[in-house]
């Protein structure tokens, strides 16, 4: 069943009792949380989403509560806790669904091992996908965004989970992470995207999610094959301009850009070895998004 | 530095190589570094990823590869080439008797 089918008031409950187990991507998941904001957040921007029963396994046990201490009533705040830990400091009342968001890249940046990890979106187009890596603040998020509100799959906007015995990369369809700007650059540009509730003064500033097309969460099993791995820089006011990257760079910087590469050691190294042989690799400058998104439709045709 | 040796790989055996074009780039596994290397640098890499070379032999494949200049050292370029990446231990130094 899907969460958009059920009501806020189930919702609310589960979440106060024994946990909503949703499954996302690769992963099931169990969140319980007494905030009413979480609650909003997930009906939001999850409602695609399917709700679990009891009995499936679960690969992450999380929780965004307030700390039962006399902080809950002066400036309260949120813990995110997974399976009973508390991996960080608490944030502002405020700021608990990006927390839950945070905490839960957290768990599987940290946890998925069966995946070469690096931070980067990927959509795909036409069985293509995609890999946008970069830094936080190269616009990969934006860029991946814009692209899915023009018809690409969402596969992620902020992990690639590339198996290392197939190559293909693996769904993790949550909601996109828009920051300060980016949040009025995709208003403007897809005006029927839904953004979720947004955030202020949190570490990386204004923070905001949209939702993840219902198409995207619908084909959240099924893999993609990467054919191009992307280094997006954007720059304002900059030409739209693809440069062919050499494959030894290209790895170089996928290496510096993965959560598990050091863990993973020389499988993780031979995984980057084979996306840099079986891709086309470039850095990317842009400033405008329609010009981004027809060359790489153009590319994946 | 010494005149007469042969180069090798670690004999720990956990260095690994990927080579493209003029490009390679080499994991050392016991660090965890990585190590971007170009042109004459990958070159040398690439020899001796096959099989131990002696530093005539690496000499004479550099010149028949290469066009030097005539004031390039290339003995000298060679012998600190061996000696940086010795000591980011890509590669071991053995004196010949």
């Amino acid at each position: 069943m899907k969460l958009s089918a059920s009501s806020r008031k189930s919702i609310v409950q589960s979440l106060a009792g024994k946990g909503l187990s949703l499954r996302i991507g690769s992963f099931n998941i169990r969140l319980r949380s007494s905030v009413g904001a979480v609650a909003d957040h997930l009906i939001c921007l999850y409602g695609a989403f399917n709700i679990l029963d009891g009995l499936d396994f679960i690969d992450f046990n999380v929780a965004i509560n307030p700390p039962l201490s006399l902080r809950r009533y002066l400036r309260p705040q949120v813990n995110f806790s997974f399976d009973g830990y508390f991996p960080f400091k608490p944030l502002p009342y405020a700021q608990a669904p990006a927390f839950f968001e945070w905490g839960l890249n957290w768990c599987i940046a940290s946890h998925s091992n069966q995946f070469l990890i690096i931070h980067a979106a990927v959509v795909e187009l036409n069985g293509q996908a995609f890999i946008f890596a970069g830094i936080p603040g190269s616009g990969k998020s934006t860029l991946s965004a814009a692209m899915v509100c023009r018809g690409w799959r969402l596969l992620s906007d902020e992990m690639t989970l590339l198996c290392l015995s197939d190559g293909l990369a693996y769904p993790v369809p949550r909601p996109v992470s828009l920051k300060n700007q980016s949040l009025d650059i995709i208003r403007q540009f897809s005006p029927d995207a839904i953004i979720g509730s947004i955030v202020n003064d949190t570490l990386k500033g204004t923070v905001g999610h949209m939702r993840p097309p219902d198409s995207s969460v619908e084909r959240s099993a099924t893999p993609a094959l990467p054919t191009k791995v992307i280094f997006p820089k954007y720059k304002q006011g900059s030409q739209t301009e693809l440069a062919p990257l050499s494959k030894a760079k290209a790895l170089l910087k996928l290496a510096e850009n993965c959560f598990n590469y050091s863990a993973l050691g020389k499988e993780g190294f031979d995984g980057l070895g084979r996306l840099c042989d079986a891709t086309d690799c470039y850095d990317f400058s842009y400033s405008n998004l329609d010009e981004a998104i027809a060359l790489f439709t153009e590319l994946a045709s | 530095m010494l005149k007469n040796y042969t180069v090798d790989l670690p004999p720990n055996g956990r260095v690994w190589f990927r080579f493209w074009e003029d490009e390679c780039v080499v994991f050392h596994e016991l660090s965890g570094q990585i190590h971007l290397i170009a042109e004459m640098g990958a070159f040398l890499l690439k020899l001796i990823s096959e099989q131990p070379y002696t530093r005539s032999q690496l000499l004479a494949h550099f010149v028949n590869s290469f066009e030097l200049s005539i004031d390039f050292n290339l003995e000298e370029f060679l012998d600190k080439l061996i000696i940086e990446y010795q000591n980011l231990g890509l590669l071991t130094v053995t004196e010949n008797s």
